[in-house]
């Protein structure tokens, strides 16, 4: 099978003209395929002491006698290159055999024909200067060179065709029911315009433009290596919808994505877009050296910023110089020193810092109005505090917490000190013996026949511990003695007892005892033990306290005896921890004050759950520099190469900085007027985004191993235009208010053979949808997009155990069962390493690099998708519950259905086709009704209409969302 | 029309079937196979983790002598390490002892009964080289030749040069399994299409649920209605090509077709109760359809049976941090009978001949101890065996030093390794190139590759 035997038929496009030879068209395309790879830029890998990239090097004189020449301007005959394509001699030939590169019989033909001329040189186009063109007609540029090929321009497209195609185009929706119809009836002509300018205006035009910016920045969810955890980077996507809705000039966007850190007074807006420089594959593999990874992480951001500002490809310049462009491995380096100064891991543990914080789109209004409600709560709770200092019952209450017991005396028996505080509470300190006995004379004012003993945290005690050398501690006997004799304990209550070391085991004077599980940290908290006496004793006391587990160490360092009033364990608890306080009178007596605290502490939690409305984001924050190193063949254990600091591309120029070059250095050059690559670069993928391809096709390279615009004229005219202001809606209006843009997208037969792929521009492109189109169509159509924008990712059906690869953690995906199912593709979530299988299958990238033009691909797995996802058939549903609630006849019915789909009004035919299968369905459904109910069951939405005709609707439904016009745009 | 699609629907209508061809192709001028094949198919089991080395194809008394001892520091000194960075290193005595199996005599560890069964049936390469120390980009490099994302894997290349022998089934399949060691995760770049088109993408096979996303028919509608659905479906989108000169409706259209037929097909083959007791017992799976390796296997014999070209099986077990004895025993208890019965089968059915089998990982582990159980990684030696058309069987090839720390002899680098397989199916790696980002890109990358000759038969 002979896959491109069609194209060796044709004729390429540029020898249909018989003019002067153009180099940058015609030449360099062949020398930069065929001899670059030896005879190129590459300095270290140079055959034969030749080089061909520049018209000095080629007319060097070579050979050990200086007798021969490759180039000899207008004598082929005696050029060395001529000589050798055209010998027999299988050692002389060039392109050698081995490297399995020949010229075609036209491509020796125009070298030939360039050397007679004089085998001029031209400096590649796309780092010519920008001619000062702007104000050019781009009709008119077209029209010319048509003109000379003979050829014309096709005539607009229907007005139906123009407002799908421009809706998508700039929006990724299809146009309403409502905006067609204006547009339709609108006969004046400024219709296209205001048409145009609507669109523009359009939100939803934010979305649209974000898809293809978050390919070319590889924006995802999640990191990317390894455990592909996710990361904090949502507010970024939020900032690049809002960019291109705002119409921020190109200039401040790429300023603010790759230093918004450094520009002057910097706002959460700025931040946010510099976290365009976290944005890279990060790693938290245990194993991974951080020098290898941050060296990855280096090179990555470097390939990046040449995909998406100068459209340069620069991989290779990691271990080499450029085989076809003037790029060398120091460039390579040199622009990685830019980004030497962002702070950064080179292996992650759980997170990935730095951050800031902004107001989460997603709940920041649930905080707003929790938070009012807890000031309000928080103003009733003073209020009724207010009142209740005057409640005669608190200030009995308040009374009875003056609690008798105070130290006569305190010592230990093993050489601890003692030391009694205002408080009433004993610090132990100094000598810390293993096992001890404490040994105390307390002073009780007033009878009492119960005690309360609080073992206590201290500040005073390391780590927030029980005891010094412990955090637990083993109580293994107390007792008390009045006038020498031992009292009896007739009862002993406690808040908390660790499992197997019960307070009534301190009662038994053996190595067991009382233990609060303080090596815990988190049930650490001051502990109260109650004792009950059977009498009422006055006056002085004795407490003997011994600690004398095997547990070593177990003695605690701070706590208290007093006296206690009879009342219920909590609210003594209560009465002593707070002391006299209102707030513990209230919290024992007051019922409303109880339902405050509750209220109050929910609040809390909630509000500490959405992170008080708060969004966590990646951010760029500026250290001293790394130091930059050429690694030798990218080897990043090698040291040896030598500095680098930060430079732009030789080739382009030089920055005039003091001092070390900043991110915001490279970014004031990328887009000075100086450089040309900027302007030509985004205009050309504009002219994607509106024709389907680039004008120089290759949007990701521009540079000699890619197109050479047929049309340079057009996008220097735009590139021109664009670097002016750097307007991006201007730039866009420009383009689509152009006739060229109106074209019809078929092709006659004639054309699609002598041109078939559209390098002359006579009729517009037909384009399959970005895969988050595909989805938003269905959704659109089908009525149940729900517009929202902003915010967290989304998560939408997918086949259960698709992440069930992924590993630390293992991940359960959970779709969302609520309106956010319905969110434009643009909000889902994007797993690097395991993307949705829908975007997957129609073609979207995983983001794990840079990528400015996704792939076309038309595939059974797409099929499937369309036909089976649970996301389809709840589209199909939806539409035909849609459908059946406009109570239209079968005709009608179909109509609609198809022109929501298409935009298009459906022919006799495929109305016919349509209906009879519905009628097909219907019969088919009501013989099967148990089938009619369960084609209703995928997805959550819940139909309003059941039975057979809403299944036979949406089995049509099905039909219509899967139609080939469905996810193209003519 | 855009020049992509116009190349790939040109090529897919010519072909006549579109997940990929069936017959030999023509890239760019060169036609594939560039020479005549030894081999059909390839089916990859893949020990994910890092297989050691040292417990099972590469025997090292000296370094059972030197156990505890320190590694002579003039060898790590310099070296990358992964877990082991700025740790002691003591050598760890290979914790198996090795048979000579088989008429050839190989050495092979006891933890691997079975594969020593069938010694005389494959060439154990005992000096592989990866330049990854860690888990994923070891991976890329073994599926794409390079480290960067976005570069299309082995897989993908195949069947983009050669298509597929069935046209219902997809050409590059890609299961997984796990049990024996922590399971590392590996993503679906290592199946991914890279910049080739996306019919090329691997396609994963799920262990539960429908065995390829989406292949059943949504609940309500039966085969026969799906039918039905897309006969009107290909109606509208005919009527749709009378009215426009678009060839990608055409593709369309035999796409909806051929998922239609793949819906069909795929339940089939992953139905395996036609498989007898006997056949299961020579794989050890207990019940077909578990996602168990051994079911895995033998799920690739039937797709091998059915002309799928690239079949990859990962097991996700081998990464032996601490307890590599168990661990190996263990992985090598899900992965070895299985292993063995697969080639076994292969050969009573005559196919052995025209399939090549690797059993490799992605590198291999240290001699020295990590926490004085375990490996770490270990990139500059590890072990790997093919069997099948056009090896030579019951041989060793390559050598690593007295430790199993460095290749002493005869290095295998992955691109020797990709440049071998690719030989054996028929195509010069040096002419099966695709232009990307305005470069020639190649599986075996820029640096040469060389076919490893002297395992050939």
């Amino acid at each position: 099978m002979i896959r491109y035997a069609v194209l060796l038929l044709m004729l390429p496009w540029w020898a249909m003209s018989a003019e002067k030879i153009d180099f940058n068209r015609q030449i360099r395309p062949i020398l930069s395929d065929k001899c670059f790879f030896c005879h190129g830029p590459d300095a270290h890998e140079i055959k034969g002491d030749l080089q061909l990239h520049t018209f000095e090097l080629a007319t060097k004189k070579l050979g050990k006698k200086k007798n021969r020449q490759a180039l000899v301007p207008g004598k082929p005959a005696e050029s060395e290159i001529w000589k050798r394509i055209i010998t027999d001699d299988e050692d002389d030939i060039m392109p050698p055999e081995e490297s399995h590169k020949s010229l075609k019989a036209e491509e020796k033909e125009l070298i030939k024909k360039w050397i007679e001329q004089g085998g001029e040189y031209q400096k590649h186009w796309a780092y010519q200067d920008i001619p000062n063109s702007s104000a050019a007609n781009l009709d008119s540029l077209l029209a010319k060179r048509l003109g000379k090929l003979g050829q014309k321009a096709q005539s607009d497209a229907d007005k139906r065709t123009l407002i799908r195609r421009l809706s998508f185009d700039l929006r990724g929706l299809p146009p309403t029911r409502k905006e067609i119809d204006q547009y339709i009836n609108d006969k004046s002509p400024k219709a296209w315009e205001s048409l145009v300018d609507r669109i523009l205006a359009d939100q939803h035009y934010g979305e649209r433009m974000a898809v293809f910016w978050l390919d070319l920045v590889r924006f995802a969810d999640t990191v990317g290596y390894h455990g592909d955890q996710n990361q904090n980077v949502f507010p970024y996507r939020d900032y690049v919808i809002r960019a291109f809705n705002k119409n921020k000039k190109f200039d401040t966007f790429t300023r603010e994505q790759l230093a918004g850190d450094l520009l002057p007074n910097p706002g959460d807006e700025q931040y946010v877009a510099s976290c365009y420089n976290r944005l890279n594959m990060m790693t938290q593999e245990g194993g991974a050296q951080p020098k290898e990874y941050i060296a990855k992480y280096g090179a990555d951001r470097v390939r990046t910023v040449g995909t998406v500002w100068m459209g340069t490809t620069t991989g290779c310049a990691e271990c080499h110089d450029h085989k076809y462009d003037p790029f060398t491995a120091k460039d390579f380096y040199s622009l990685k020193a830019f980004f030497a100064d962002i702070r950064q891991a080179g292996r992650y543990g759980g997170d990935h810092p730095p951050f800031k914080q902004i107001k989460d789109p997603d709940t920041y209004p649930e905080f707003e109005k929790l938070n009012g409600q807890l000031q309000a709560l928080n103003k009733s709770i003073s209020s009724v505090k207010a009142q209740a200092e005057k409640d005669p019952k608190y200030k009995k209450w308040k009374e009875q917490s003056h609690l008798s017991g105070d130290v006569l005396s305190a010592g230990s028996k093993n050489g601890a000190t003692m030391n009694v505080r205002k408080d009433k509470s004993i610090l132990v300190n100094g000598k810390t013996p293993e096992n001890d006995t404490y040994q105390l004379s307390l002073n009780f004012s007033t009878p009492t026949d119960r005690v309360a003993l609080e073992v206590l945290l201290d500040k005073e005690i390391p780590k927030k511990q029980f005891a010094h050398k412990s955090g637990n501690f083993v109580m293994t006997y107390i007792e008390f003695k009045s006038a020498g004799k031992k009292i009896k304990i007739k009862g002993s209550q406690h808040d908390y007892q660790q499992s197997g070391f019960a307070l009534k085991d301190a009662l038994r004077d053996n190595d067991r005892g009382w233990a609060v599980d303080g090596h815990n940290p988190k049930k650490r908290a001051n502990r109260l033990a109650i004792f009950d006496f059977d009498k009422k004793v006055h006056g002085k006391v004795d407490v003997v306290i011994k600690f004398n587990s095997k547990h070593k160490f177990h003695n605690f360092a701070c706590f208290r005896i007093q006296s206690a009033p009879k009342m219920e364990f909590n609210s003594l608890k209560s009465l002593i921890q707070k002391g006299g306080s209102v707030e513990g009178f209230l919290e024992l007596k007051n019922k409303n004050f109880q339902t405050l605290l509750k209220k109050k502490k929910g609040l809390e939690g909630h509000l500490k759950k959405i992170n008080y409305g708060m969004a966590k984001y990646l951010v760029t924050e500026a250290v001293k520099p790394e130091v930059t190193r050429i690694l030798p063949r990218g080897n990043w254990m090698d040291d040896s190469g030598p500095i680098v600091e930060p430079a732009i591309p030789e080739f382009l120029g030089k920055l005039n900085t003091k001092g070390r070059a900043t991110r915001l250095d490279l970014a004031n050059w990328i887009v000075s007027k100086d450089n040309p690559l900027t302007a030509r670069v985004f205009v050309n993928r504009m002219w994607k985004i509106c024709f389907g391809t680039g004008l120089s096709e290759v949007v990701e390279d521009v540079g000699s191993q890619g197109e050479t615009p047929y049309y340079q004229e057009i996008l220097d005219s735009l590139a021109d235009g664009f670097r002016k202001d750097w307007d991006v809606k201007k730039l866009i209006k420009r383009i689509v208010m152009t006739k060229m843009y109106r074209m019809d997208s078929a092709a006659n037969q004639q054309i699609a053979v002598k041109d078939p792929f559209n390098k002359w521009l006579t009729h517009q492109n037909s384009k399959r949808l970005d895969a988050e189109f595909v989805r938003d169509n269905a959704l659109a159509v089908s009525g149940l997009l729900n517009k929202k924008m902003y915010g967290r990712s989304t998560k939408p059906y997918q086949p259960a155990g698709h992440y069930s690869q992924l590993n630390f953690p293992k991940r359960k995906y959970q779709a969302d069962y609520n309106e956010n199912q319905y969110r434009r593709g643009v909000y889902t979530h994007w797993q690097r390493t395991f993307l949705h299988p829908m975007l997957q299958a129609f073609d979207a990238p995983t983001r794990e690099e840079s990528c400015a033009r996704r792939s076309v691909s038309n595939t059974p797995l797409q099929a499937l998708v369309l036909l089976n996802d649970p996301s389809s058939i709840e589209a199909a549903k939806a539409l035909g519950d849609k459908i059946l609630s406009m109570k239209l006849e079968t005709a009608a019915a179909v109509s609609t259905m198809f022109e929501d789909a298409t935009g298009r009004i459906p022919s006799q035919q495929e109305q016919k086709t349509l209906i009879d299968f519905y009628n097909q369905q219907l019969k088919h459904f009501q013989h099967t009704p148990q089938a009619a109910i369960d084609i209703l069951t995928s997805g959550m939405y819940k139909a309003r209409h059941s039975g057979t005709e809403i299944a036979a609707w949406t089995s049509v439904a099905r039909v219509i969302l899967n139609l080939h016009e469905s996810v193209t745009v003519y | 029309m855009k020049r992509r699609t116009f190349l790939q629907s040109s090529a897919a209508v010519a072909a006549g079937s579109f997940l990929s061809q069936s017959q030999a192709s023509n890239i760019n001028g060169v036609k594939f196979p560039t020479h005549s094949p030894k081999i059909k198919r390839v089916i990859h089991l893949y020990m994910a983790g890092g297989m050691s080395h040292l417990e099972t194809f590469d025997p090292k008394p000296m370094l059972a002598k030197m156990d505890g001892k320190e590694m002579p520091a003039s060898m790590t000194k310099g070296m990358q390490l992964a877990q082991l960075q700025g740790k002691a290193l003591k050598c760890f005595g290979p914790r198996f002892k090795f048979k000579k199996c088989g008429k050839s005599g190989i050495e092979i560890s006891e933890a691997l009964p079975h594969i020593g069964s069938i010694a005389d049936d494959i060439c154990v390469i005992r000096s592989m080289k990866n330049d990854q120390i860690n888990h994923d980009p070891a991976h890329t490099v073994m599926n794409t030749g390079g480290i960067l994302n976005g570069r299309p894997s082995i897989g993908s290349w195949v069947t983009y040069a050669l298509g597929s022998e069935n046209d219902s089934l997809p050409g590059y399949v890609v299961m997984s399994s796990e049990g024996g060691g922590q399971a590392q995760p590996i993503s679906t770049r290592q199946w991914n299409n890279g910049f080739l088109p996306g019919r090329f993408q691997g396609v994963k096979f799920n262990a539960s649920g429908d065995p390829v996303y989406y292949i059943s028919n949504p609940k309500g509608v039966s085969r026969e209605q799906q039918g039905k659905t897309i006969n009107t479906l290909n109606k509208m989108n005919r009527l749709l090509k009378d009215q426009r000169n678009d060839s990608d409706i055409s593709t369309r259209i035999a796409q909806y077709e051929l998922a239609y037929r793949m819906q069909q097909s795929i339940p089939e083959l992953a139905d395996m109760s036609d498989e007898p007791q006997r056949v299961l017992d020579m794989y050890g799976c207990k019940k077909p359809g578990d996602g168990s390796f051994a079911s895995n296997c033998l799920l690739a014999r039937r797709m091998a049976e059915r002309g799928v070209r690239y079949i990859q099986l990962y097991h996700r077990g081998w990464d032996h941090h601490g307890g590599v004895e168990g661990g190996v025993k263990k992985a090598a208890s899900f992965t070895d009978q299985a292993t063995a019965g697969l080639i076994k089968d292969l050969k009573e059915r005559d196919m052995l001949k025209d399939t090549l089998i690797i059993f490799g990982t992605e590198f291999g582990r240290t001699p020295m101890s990590q926490g004085g159980s375990g490996r770490d990684h270990h990139m500059n030696a590890f072990s790997t065996f093919l069997a099948g058309g056009g090896i030579k069987g019951g041989m060793t090839y390559g050598e690593t030093d007295d430790l199993g720390y460095l290749v002493a002899e005869d290095p295998v680098h992955v691109r020797d390794l990709h440049a071998t397989i690719l030989h054996l199916l028929g195509i010069d790696e040096k002419r099966l190139s695709v232009r990307f980002q305005g470069l020639d890109q190649r599986l075996t990358g820029v640096e040469p590759a060389h076919v490893i000759k002297k395992i050939l038969s």
